[in-house]
Order: structure tokens, then C-alpha cells, then sequence
């Protein structure tokens, strides 16, 4: 069963909400574009790999309510399959524009959806492992932005410096002129940013109780014991760290 | 030996030392040039092979199979692939042509004209390398279309769909751009938009906003009008594009990361940039598309290219998601989706975050692909690493002015060892400020004054890199004004005071202004606006009119002048006075003013046109908030007023379904500031269009019924 606040939020996508589309826009069209130019290279140029990012997202609005939650598709399956689909469709289209044909893509039908489901499809077509990760590590990021907006520069920047730059507490007190105690407080006050923010973001993007627990499973708790903290700051930069590579292979592109 | 004999046999040896040196400098230059021209040539041996063979695999691979297959099934297709067959093999010819004449003479430094058809030119936007001739089969780059400059070479198209054409001024161009203080003008970049091209009109739109502010700042020295296009000329910098420059950079650089020196360098990019930005910030004006491509670093300085989206900060339209992502903060996107008024946000704090994603580019030779969050891989100062973080930072966190932000940049260029400066010593964090910096930009009023003479384009005068305190203060010493310049300047400044003496009271039979128009909001939220006769009101001294639809009219000094030879006949023109036929139907105006924001002299005048339109029947959308396209530009309009026989308000949900596809309106007029306080309006109307004969008329009626 989808969470209230998923359900509130794909609510917002379905009456075409303009930000509610910029917020699965900012936070999964990264991942989708990466992904589609993979399968594409050569043979789709990136306006296109465009135009199927958008289109993937609002097939995904549109498809939702076609979700069986007792069939127990992640959200994540979902995004790949319908990204597939939409390049598949794409590739009808050109075949049948070569052949001089005028047979159309397949629509996207529920029955096709069920074969997304993991352990329906052949081995070679389910969604591979680097894929869960890059959607995993764009919810973290959304989490992320999130308490960068929320918090205050000193402390956000604080944070930074200390886990995912690696300095020692002693390194960032000199660096910034104060105190370990006060860039102790300072890291304090994100953490719990952090995990809040955390809760909330899993829980809006997944489909199924397997999936809302991946950040727990991940060491990024919600509610842990003081002794977890320094688990909880490794594995948060272990994951910022771990998927840079997905998204340079998107150029800039110009409006 | 005697003393003195010594001291010139030292002397002697002193001398043949530094002559060597300098003999092995440029020796080593010249070898330098040798490879680097080597390179290049051979560069182009190789890419003319490669497109031939490629143009050859092309044909015997798949075209020659394809015309075969399909010459009995499908005739038509099999005659176009014979047509891309003909072509290929016309590319195959042009570039063995080329292999043999042209090749050989340029490895041997002799540059002819290419008398064989080859690819298009693909020279970076502003030029990284020396212009092309104009094709020979763009019949659109004639000198006659733009009158007063001689094209020379063509630009790649950015994304606004204009041409950009670099262009020789003539004499008279030139003397013209002295007088009004550009100083010696060499080559310019025409930026020209078709008006047959539907499209292109929300370009024009934008980028006519900020025309008149652009020109103050010398970014833009001419503007024109015709019967075909719009264009307007910038000066052309040529260098390469600081992409390219970084990406040198990088290659001279140790693997990990920016030396010292290469630091010193890019951050003076850097501090080009952000003192530009002041300059722009100063004069009201937003550049909107920071980022590698629209820099230009030549002669070791960073020039900021491309006014395709600038935009007035004070600007009453509605703000756009117009930008290059990585290089655009998503917020403004996100604000944009939210229909906020430019004047909402804050302008600068976003152009700020496009020289944090510049840096970002330098330090890394990447884009920063995860936005404010895009880590560092590369060795980077600490402090230096703050300041990158706290240009892309929340827009709260983020530096307020690119002065700011300018100061913590200079001191870590100019710290002995940037690798041991803290971010605690940073200016912006209590730290002492560097030494050396131009003065601030000061805020410019609007109008804004015409730009000092000789000032450079577009950034201000540099301060000398590498130069000790004690140059630069000779410098500044041998700089100083003899006592005749402030006669000169007092002079100038007379000359210029009886020129708009005279100028106003030549101008001073403009049209009379009859009415005055407001915007009310009522209790309910709703607006409307007021139109009152206002026999009082001021004279406009510049007003001035252009509509067009395909063809256009002009007043200036001689009266009316028809500028477009393509006009559609109507009855109402004949007689030029405004139409009576019912068969006229009036039509509905959008007018998109951007007047009220700063110019009361603007703003009557226009409300004086907007009352007379009103008289004759026509409805008038006035509009505070619109999209961006053409059609959405009418579509989206937030707050219409309307159908305005009376002016009354029409609440937001009704106005905005009364402008849907279906029913939108009929044209658009364009009020734009003009030079002196005056006010141009340009309508951009359907081509042949009910509406479109009787507003041309309607217009020049009322001028001419002007006393």
C-alpha cells in the first residue's frame, strides 16, 4: 500500500502540478537520462534522450494508478521498466518510419507492466544493481538538498567539510576559526536534519515496506543511539561518494 | 687591464648573454608556432580523410543497397536516398579537391579561399577562431540588410534560432560609434533575428527589454529595424571560449589538481567575471546565462559574452526557466513554476551561483553535475573550496553581491600561499580585505547615463597582473590627468547639455498626451486599470512607433516613413485616417510593457496610445506576467484586463481562459524605453491579419493628427 504522502504527492503529479514535476524531475531525471543515454549511446542523441526522460516521468504519473501494491513492485523496477518501454516505443517508432510502416509503439497496458515485476523477467533484463544504487543515492541527495536549504551555510558547510570532505574535527575548528565543541554542535543539528529528512524522503519515494527500509538496512537509521552516529556519517558519505560517476555522462544543455 | 676595460669586456659578456636568451626565446616561440601550425594542419588532413571516408562508407555501405531495394518498391524514397548518394559523393569530391589544392598551400602558411563547397562553419559562439566567409549561398547576409557593415564571417547559432554574422563597420559606422564614446571599434558580431519566423518573436521580446539598459553598459552599440529582420551588434572579442582555456589549463596542470600558477590565472578569469557582473548588477541588468560557453578569454582576460537573456532585475515580467542547466540554480526554476515576478527575486544571487558553477568547471575541467552538492575531486584551497560552496550555496547562505564575493576570490589570488589561507581569513568571514581593487561598481539610476568614453568591452579597466605596488603606482602617477583634461571635460559636458537643449525643442512637436492610464487593485484582489483624459499631461519628447506585421512603419525626423515593402492593402490605409469599415474587426492587444517599472514620461505616452486604440474598439490585454514562447506568451498571461471597452478587470481564471488557443489574442504590442526618456512601441502582429491594416493605419493616424 502506497504511504499517504506518496499517494498525497502522485495526487500533485496527476493534476500536473508544476512543481511537484520539478521536484521528480530534480531528483530522478538525472538518473532516467543517465540510464537512457547507456542503453541509447549511438543510436539516440540526447535531445531525445530528453524528450524519453520527460515522457518516462509522466508515464510514471500516469501508470501509477495502475500500481497493485500486492504484486510488490519497487519503485525503483518501475522507473527502469517504464524508462525501457519508452526507449523500446521509441525504437518501433524509428524501425516503422524506416520500414515506411505506420505501426505504432505499444501502449503502456497493465499486462506489460506486471513483467516488470522482479523475478518475472528473464535475468538479463531486470533492473541491474548500479541502477538501484543511483536511485537510492538520488533520494539521499534529495534528503540531502533538502537540510541544505532547511539549516543554516556555517553549519550545512561544517558538515560537509567534516564527513564528506573527510577533515578532522580539529582541521575544520582551525579552518573556520571556532571551536571543536561548537563544530561538534554544528554537526549535531545537521545530523538530525538529516535523518529527519531522510525518514521522509523514503517513505514518499517507495512503493513497497522492503523499500522504505533500505535506508535502515544502509546504516542511515532514524532513530539511532548516540554510538551510531559516526555509522550513520560513514555510510552517508559512502553513498554521496559512491555514485558520482552516473551523472557526468549528462552534457550541459542550454535553454 | 684597466678598470674601465673591464666593466665593457663584463658588459660585453652581460650583453651576449641577455642576446642569447632572447635569441632562444624566440627560437622557441617560433618552434612553438611551428608545431602548434603543424598540429593544426595536420589536424585538418586528418579530419578531410576521415570525412571521406566516411561520406565513401556511407555510399557503398548502405545508400547504393538501399537505391537497389528500394528503386522498385518504394520510387520515391529510392530518389531520395539517389539524392543523399549525390551529395555524398559531391562531399568526396569537394574533400579530395581540397586534399589536393587547398591542404598543401596552407601547410606552407599560404590561406586561400576555399573555392569548394565544404561542412558548415562550426566556430564557437564569440569566436575562438579566425572568421569564415560568409557562405555564398546566404543571400541574408547582403551588406544592404544591414546597412553601414560588411560582413565578414558567420557564428555558430546559439539557441534563440538567430544568426549571428561577424561584420566590419564602415567609416561612417565607426566615426558614429566615437561620437557616442564607444571608442575605436574594430569587428562586431550582428545578432539578427527573422520576423518571418515565427519563433524567433519571444526572442525578440526578451531580448529587446534590456536593449536600451545593454547599450549604456557599451554591450550593445546598434540597434535595427527592417522589413525582414531585427538585429542588434555587439563588439566581437575573439579568443576561445573558457572551456577550451580550462581544459589547456588542466593540461599543463600537475594531475591532481590546479598548481599555484594555473590558480592565479583562473582565478583572474574569475575576478573578470565577477567585475563584469558588478557592472551589470550596477545598471540594473541580469546577465541570466553564466557559464564556460558565453566567457571568452582573450589576451588573458575573461570577457562575458551573449546578452540573449539578459534581463532588467526590476522587470515586471514573469520570471523564466530560460538558463543552461548545471549552470542555472534549480531554485530559479522552482520560482519560475511559481509565477514570480522578476522583481520578486533576486537577480544577482543567481548569476552568482553561475560563477560558482564557472569555478566549479575550473577546479574540476567538469560540470558540476549534482549542483550545489557536486564534490571536489581535485585539489582545491580550503578557502577557496568555501568560497565555491558559498556562491552555489541556498539562496539565503549565498553571497549577496559580486563585490563580495569578488573580495574573498582576490584574497585568496592574491595570498602568498592560497593552499594556506582559511576560509576564517576570508573578508566575507572578518578577514582583511585584499588591496588593489577597482573601486565598486556605484548603482546607475534609470535612465542610465551614456557609457565613459573608451571603455572596454565588457569589462572594466583591468588591473595589471604580475606587476609590483611600486609599477603600479608609477603607473597610476604617469596616468594622472594634465590640468587641460577637466577644460576638456567641462567642455564636453556643455556640448552634451546644449545637444538635448536643442534636441528637446526639436522634438518638442511630438505627440500630444490626452490621457493618462493606472492600475487599480480592488478590495478582491483583482486588477484593473484607469484611463483619464489628462489635458495637463506631459509632452513626450522621443515617442516614436513601429508596427509590424510584414510591413513597417517608422516616424522619425522626416514624418512616416513606410520601412517594409510587403504590406497588405486595406481600406483603412488609403485614407490614413483610423478604419470605419465594419468589415474591420478590431482586434485584442496584448501589450506588454515593461514602462511602469521605472518611467513615468513612458508611461503616459503609452497610456495615451493604449486610450486611443481603446476609442476605436479595440480590447486591450494589458499584461503584468507572461511565458515565455510565443503562443504561451499570450496564453499564459496571468492578469489580463479585459474585453476593456470600459478597462474593466476580468478576474484572473477568466482572463486566463479567454486567452486560450481559440481565442487568444490578435497581436502584440511591444512598449520598450528608447534613448532619451522616449518610447518605442513595436507590434508584432499576424502576418495579413484582419486587425493588422487597420492598426498601422489606426497608429499613423494619430501621428499625423498630432500638432
Amino acid at each position: 500500500m502506497l504511504s499517504p504522502s506518496t499517494t498525497r504527492f502522485v495526487g500533485r503529479l496527476q493534476a500536473r502540478d508544476p512543481e511537484a514535476w520539478f521536484e521528480l524531475w530534480e531528483t530522478f531525471g538525472p538518473v532516467i537520462r543517465a540510464r537512457l543515454a547507456r542503453w541509447g549511446r549511438g543510436r539516440i542523441g540526447p535531445e531525445t534522450v530528453q524528450d524519453l526522460t520527460q515522457e518516462t516521468l509522466a508515464a510514471l504519473a500516469d501508470a501509477i494508478d495502475r500500481h497493485d501494491p500486492s504484486r510488490g513492485a519497487r519503485f525503483s523496477t518501475w522507473l527502469l521498466a517504464i524508462a525501457r518501454h519508452m526507449l523500446s516505443g521509441e525504437m518501433d517508432r524509428r524501425n516503422a518510419q524506416k520500414r515506411g510502416s505506420g505501426r505504432r509503439p505499444s501502449g503502456l497496458e497493465p499486462e506489460w507492466m506486471e513483467d516488470t515485476r522482479p523475478g518475472r523477467r528473464p535475468e538479463s533484463d531486470a533492473p541491474d544493481e548500479q541502477f538501484e544504487r543511483a536511485v537510492f543515492r538520488a533520494k539521499v541527495e534529495a534528503a540531502f538538498r533538502k537540510v541544505e536549504k532547511e539549516t543554516d551555510f556555517v553549519d550545512f558547510s561544517v558538515y560537509r567539510m567534516r564527513i564528506l570532505d573527510g577533515r578532522s574535527g580539529k582541521e575544520v575548528a582551525e579552518a573556520l576559526g571556532t571551536s571543536e565543541a561548537t563544530v561538534s554542535r554544528r554537526l549535531s543539528r545537521v545530523r538530525e536534519a538529516l535523518r529527519e529528512r531522510l525518514a521522509e524522503v523514503m517513505e514518499l519515494w517507495s512503493f513497497t515496506p522492503e523499500e522504505r527500509e533500505e535506508a535502515e538496512r544502509k546504516g542511515l537509521a532514524a532513530n539511532p543511539k548516540k554510538a551510531d552516529d559516526h555509522a550513520f556519517d560513514q555510510a552517508l558519505a559512502e553513498i554521496l561518494h559512491a555514485e558520482i560517476p552516473v551523472r557526468p555522462e549528462d552534457p550541459p544543455r542550454g535553454s | 687591464m684597466t678598470l674601465p676595460g673591464s666593466l665593457l669586456i663584463l658588459f660585453g659578456i652581460l650583453a651576449a648573454g641577455v642576446f642569447v636568451v632572447l635569441l632562444s626565446v624566440e627560437l622557441a616561440r617560433a618552434c612553438a608556432r611551428l608545431a602548434a601550425h603543424l598540429a593544426g594542419w595536420t589536424a585538418g588532413v586528418v579530419a578531410e580523410t576521415a570525412g571521406i571516408l566516411g561520406a565513401g562508407l556511407a555510399l557503398t555501405g548502405g545508400l547504393l543497397g538501399m537505391i537497389l531495394g528500394l528503386l522498385r518498391a518504394a520510387p520515391g524514397e529510392a530518389a531520395r536516398a539517389a539524392g543523399r548518394a549525390a551529395r555524398s559523393l559531391q562531399r568526396i569530391a569537394a574533400g579530395a579537391g581540397r586534399l589536393a589544392l587547398v591542404h598543401p598551400l596552407r601547410l606552407f602558411g599560404i590561406e586561400v579561399q576555399d573555392p569548394l563547397p565544404g561542412p558548415p562553419p562550426t566556430e564557437a559562439l564569440a569566436g575562438s577562431r579566425a572568421p569564415e566567409p560568409p557562405p555564398a549561398a546566404a543571400p541574408d547576409a547582403q551588406g544592404e540588410d544591414f546597412p553601414g557593415y560588411r560582413i565578414v564571417g558567420r557564428l555558430r547559432s546559439g539557441g534563440s534560432g538567430a544568426r549571428l554574422w561577424i561584420a566590419e563597420p564602415d567609416a561612417a559606422k565607426r566615426g558614429e560609434f566615437r561620437s557616442r564614446g564607444h571608442g575605436e571599434v574594430g569587428r562586431v558580431v550582428l545578432k539578427a533575428f527573422s520576423l518571418q519566423d515565427e519563433g524567433a518573436l519571444p526572442h525578440i521580446v526578451r531580448e529587446n527589454r534590456a536593449l536600451e539598459a545593454a547599450r549604456s553598459l557599451g554591450l550593445v552599440l546598434d540597434h535595427g529595424l527592417n522589413e525582414r529582420r531585427f538585429y542588434y551588434v555587439t563588439p566581437y572579442v575573439p579568443g576561445e571560449d573558457l572551456r577550451a582555456a580550462v581544459e589547456r589549463l588542466h593540461a599543463q596542470a600537475p594531475a591532481q589538481g590546479l598548481g599555484q600558477r594555473e590558480l592565479a590565472t583562473a582565478l583572474g578569469w574569475v575576478r573578470d567575471l565577477l567585475q563584469t557582473l558588478e557592472r551589470y548588477h550596477a545598471h540594473g541588468l541580469w546577465h541570466k546565462d553564466i557559464k564556460p560557453e558565453n566567457i571568452i578569454v582573450s589576451g588573458g582576460r575573461a570577457h562575458l559574452v551573449d546578452l540573449g537573456l539578459v534581463t532588467p532585475l526590476a522587470s515586471a515580467m514573469t520570471l523564466t526557466t530560460t538558463g543552461t542547466e548545471y549552470y542555472r540554480d534549480p531554485e530559479l526554476v522552482r520560482l519560475a513554476l511559481r509565477g514570480v515576478q522578476v522583481r520578486e527575486v533576486d537577480g544577482v544571487k543567481f548569476d552568482l551561483y553561475g560563477v560558482g558553477a564557472v569555478l566549479y568547471t575550473i577546479l574540476e575541467n567538469n560540470f558540476p553535475a549534482h549542483g550545489s552538492l557536486s564534490p571536489l575531486t581535485r585539489r582545491c584551497p580550503e578557502a577557496l573550496r568555501w568560497i565555491l560552496r558559498r556562491s552555489m550555496a541556498d539562496l539565503r547562505g549565498r553571497y549577496a553581491s559580486a563585490r563580495q564575493m569578488l573580495l574573498d576570490v582576490e584574497a585568496v589570488r592574491q595570498a602568498e600561499d592560497p593552499f594556506a589561507l582559511r576560509p576564517a581569513e576570508l573578508p566575507s568571514l572578518g578577514g582583511r580585505p585584499p588591496g588593489d581593487l577597482p573601486p565598486e561598481a556605484a548603482a546607475v539610476p534609470a535612465p542610465p547615463p551614456p557609457p565613459a568614453p573608451g571603455r572596454p568591452f565588457p569589462v572594466p579597466p583591468p588591473v595589471p597582473s604580475g606587476l609590483s605596488r611600486r609599477r603600479r603606482r608609477s603607473r597610476r602617477r604617469s596616468a594622472r590627468p594634465v590640468p587641460l583634461v577637466p577644460v576638456f571635460l567641462f567642455l564636453g559636458f556643455a556640448a552634451v547639455f546644449l545637444y538635448g537643449l536643442l534636441g528637446t525643442a526639436r522634438l518638442e512637436g511630438g505627440p500630444a498626451l490626452t490621457h493618462t492610464m493606472r492600475l487599480e487593485t480592488a478590495p478582491d484582489g483583482s486588477s484593473h486599470a484607469v484611463v483619464e483624459s489628462d489635458p495637463a499631461a506631459p509632452v513626450q519628447p522621443a515617442a516614436r512607433t513601429v508596427v509590424a506585421d510584414l510591413a513597417l512603419w517608422t516616424s522619425g525626423e522626416e514624418g512616416w516613413r513606410k520601412a517594409g515593402a510587403a504590406s497588405v492593402p486595406h481600406p483603412g490605409e488609403a485614407s490614413g485616417r483610423p478604419c470605419t469599415d465594419p468589415a474591420c474587426r478590431r482586434g485584442r492587444l496584448l501589450l506588454l510593457d515593461e514602462i511602469p517599472a521605472r518611467d513615468e514620461a513612458g508611461r503616459a505616452a503609452l497610456a495615451a496610445l493604449a486610450a486611443s486604440l481603446l476609442e476605436d474598439g479595440y480590447e486591450l490585454l494589458a499584461e503584468a506576467a507572461a511565458g515565455d514562447e510565443a503562443v504561451e506568451l499570450l496564453a499564459a498571461a496571468r492578469l489580463a484586463l479585459g474585453p476593456v471597452a470600459s478597462l474593466a478587470a476580468a478576474p484572473r481564471e477568466e482572463a486566463a481562459a479567454w486567452l486560450r488557443a481559440e481565442d487568444r489574442a490578435d497581436g502584440l504590442l511591444l512598449a520598450l524605453p528608447a534613448g532619451e526618456g522616449g518610447l518605442e512601441v513595436l507590434g508584432l502582429l499576424e502576418e495579413g491579419g484582419p486587425s493588422a491594416g487597420h492598426l498601422r493605419a489606426r497608429l499613423r493616424g494619430a501621428a499625423l493628427e498630432t500638432p
